[in-house]
């Protein structure tokens, strides 16, 4: 699994509400779609950098807001913020329907290696929230079935997954490896280069991704932060001939530079040498455990 | 000949077309006019800016085009606005022989239509270096499904396949079946063409590159008719009587390829919607016909930025079978993040890219890689086929 599994979650789960191939079908058959909360949210966790996702579905009349707990226990304030809201409150505050409202339940993703703690807390928050473990062959409902018995047997007794292949709907957010953000941003910068541009505001680069308008204030203000630390990785070493980062901008090399050299389409050969010996160099931890 | 207004081109194509001025008198063709009209089907990025005089904004863009040095040096040439909006001329000499015009009627603000009557070769030039990488001009892909609806708009007469797998060729790719090309002619081709794609040690090599389709507008008057050779990179050349076949081709070519290229950006283009909160768009499988193998040495030849697919990538392989790229569109702009597996890719539009990448992937990936590569959509149609 990646180092970032809360983002691997997101996005299998994203991949399952859309049909994406190499995934099974069952929870879009089922009526499911996601959908993000990022504000409005009745019972909100002050300061929180995720927003919440939640899968609603019509055809079942329920939804299903989605914890992640990469780490061995759940925060209970965060479960607690679901049960001790109404479905009229939850209506008012968000984009859900009132079939979509009808009944809801919460699953908490966590890993297979953290089931004994993850169950404690889950059970000291009093909240009835469903169980699901994941490990390397797939994920498994552990405790606290869901009420609708289609939706429990989609992960039952085991959903296969093979993580490496989980389609990147969201290729990061500010909680991913620099070797990921980078494999996404470096090609944006060197576009933007390639068609002449030769000075580039950080935060366009930031609003240009996927996920920047479902996040939340506190989540888009650390994923500015990780853009920028990933560009200036990158600046900083292997595409110093190519680019610099000054304060929120990213400026382009000129032959009048030190050693600086205009990017252009004849080096690309060069710059890819070069991008693959950076995402090397940050990324050795998290494309092992990738593997694993 | 300059061109005034539509009309105008209209009447003086006609003419050449028919052999007659637009009075009815026999015509003595300029020089350096003397070849069927041609027609060429192109992309401009990043034009018609709303609030933007549209006219300015394309006679600055063709200004800027024909002043790019290399072009500028084989081929100089002038850009004349007509008095009614979205027409120009261009006007130019290739390598110092007769002048030559080019009419481009840029009614849609995105896909022009470049009309000439200058030799196939002076305007493949020119218009290739007006498309080349780097500029806001680019070329379109037909890929075969397109080119086979475009055939059924009248009688096909011909056509022309080309293959050539060679470089995903395991060891070198110095096979010679590794690639085909053929041309038929006459009115058996699509019979021809059906029996070769059934043939299953023929159909990953049947890439249809060009279709010849005779057309006549009033099926009473057998007199009039044009017969249009319609490539894959969106030219279409066109002799016979008929110049009003020749624009309706154009014109159902035109608006075939945007409807495409429109559905693909609205239906699949991924972007996310704040206020909804939403993700919006969908992901596009291109299924090949036959496994790919050996994905990293796919993605090494597919991603490396250079002909045909000029896509540039850093493929990074997460598992044996398993390799994710965002891949730069050297030649229109933006980026596609392209997961590939032995089976199947999973192509994600992201937001400001052209569908036009994708549509010129898999017309790309049908010519060199497979010919049965199709393009589906979640619920595996296909979505050329909609």
């Amino acid at each position: 699994m990646s180092s970032n599994f809360r983002l691997q979650i997101t996005n299998l789960l994203i991949g399952m509400c859309r049909g994406t191939p190499g995934l099974t079908a069952e929870l879009r058959e089922l009526g499911y779609r996601e959908q993000w909360i990022t504000s409005g949210f009745p019972r909100d966790v002050a300061g929180r950098s995720h927003p919440v996702m939640v899968l609603a579905s019509r055809e079942t009349r329920h939804s299903l807001f989605v914890e992640v707990a990469p780490g061995p226990r759940i925060d209970s304030d965060r479960l607690l913020q679901y049960t001790g809201t109404t479905a009229v409150e939850l209506r008012r505050g968000t984009n859900l329907s009132r079939e979509q409202t009808e009944t809801y339940g919460i699953a908490v993703f966590g890993l297979t290696e953290h089931r004994d703690t993850l169950r404690e807390s889950i059970e000291e928050s009093g909240v009835r929230a469903a169980l699901l473990l994941c490990d390397a062959e797939g994920i498994r409902l552990d405790v606290n079935p869901f009420m609708q018995a289609a939706l429990a047997n989609i992960f039952r007794p085991l959903l296969p997954i093979s993580w490496a292949g989980v389609p990147r709907w969201i290729p990061f957010d500010h909680e991913s490896g620099p070797a990921d953000i980078a494999a996404a941003v470096v090609p944006d910068v060197v576009a933007r280069l390639l068609a002449g541009e030769t000075r580039i505001d950080i935060a366009e680069v930031c609003r240009e991704q996927v996920l920047w308008k479902l996040t939340t204030e506190a989540g888009k203000k650390r994923l500015r932060a990780s853009v920028r630390g990933a560009l200036a990785e990158a600046a900083g070493r292997e595409m110093r001939k190519y680019f610099s980062v000054r304060g929120r901008f990213v400026e382009a090399a000129t032959t009048s530079s030190d050693d600086g050299v205009p990017l252009e389409h004849r080096i690309l050969r060069i710059v890819s040498r070069r991008q693959v010996q950076l995402l090397t160099r940050l990324g050795g931890d998290d494309r092992n455990a990738e593997d694993r | 000949m300059i061109a005034r207004s539509r009309h105008h081109l209209h009447d003086y194509l006609q003419g050449r077309m028919t052999g007659t001025s637009a009075g009815g008198t026999a015509e003595q063709p300029p020089p350096g006019d003397t070849e069927p009209i041609k027609t060429y089907l192109v992309e401009v990025r990043g034009n018609g800016v709303a609030g933007r005089d549209p006219d300015f904004s394309v006679v600055k863009t063709l200004r800027a085009l024909v002043s790019e040095p290399y072009l500028k040096a084989g081929f100089p040439a002038r850009v004349h606005p007509a008095r009614e909006r979205g027409l120009v001329t261009i006007e130019g000499r290739y390598r110092g022989g007769t002048p030559v015009s080019m009419y481009a009627d840029c009614r849609d603000p995105r896909h022009w239509l470049i009309h000439t009557l200058a030799p196939g070769r002076t305007a493949d030039w020119a218009i290739g270096r007006m498309a080349a990488v780097g500029t806001r001009l680019s070329r379109v892909s037909m890929p075969g499904q397109l080119l086979e609806k475009l055939a059924g708009l009248g009688l096909l007469e011909g056509l022309i396949l080309s293959h050539d797998r060679r470089q995903f060729d395991e060891g070198g790719g110095y096979g010679a079946e590794g690639f085909m090309s053929m041309q038929l002619w006459g009115g058996q081709s699509g019979r021809i063409l059906s029996m070769m794609s059934r043939e299953r040690s023929l159909s990953d090599s049947v890439s249809l590159s060009r279709v010849h389709v005779r057309y006549w507008p009033d099926e009473d008057d057998r007199a009039a008719s044009c017969l249009a050779e319609i490539d894959r990179d969106g030219r279409m050349v066109t002799r016979g009587t008929s110049y009003e076949g020749h624009l309706h081709l154009v014109k159902v070519f035109r608006r075939l390829y945007t409807r495409q290229i429109e559905n693909l950006e609205s239906h699949f283009r991924v972007r996310a919607d704040g206020d909804a909160g939403k993700l919006v768009g969908r992901c596009l499988t291109i299924r090949p016909a036959r496994p790919i193998g050996n994905s990293a040495r796919f993605c090494d030849i597919a991603f490396s930025g250079t002909p045909p697919f000029r896509l540039w990538g850093v493929p990074a392989q997460t598992s044996g079978s398993f390799t994710r790229v965002r891949a730069l569109d050297l030649d229109v702009g933006g980026a596609l993040d392209c997961e590939v597996t032995p089976e199947f890719l999973r192509v994600f539009l992201l937001s400001g890219t052209s569908a036009n990448s994708v549509v010129r992937f898999l017309t790309n990936l049908q010519h060199y890689f497979h010919s049965g590569v199709r393009l589906l959509d979640q619920d595996g149609q296909d979505v050329l086929e909609l």
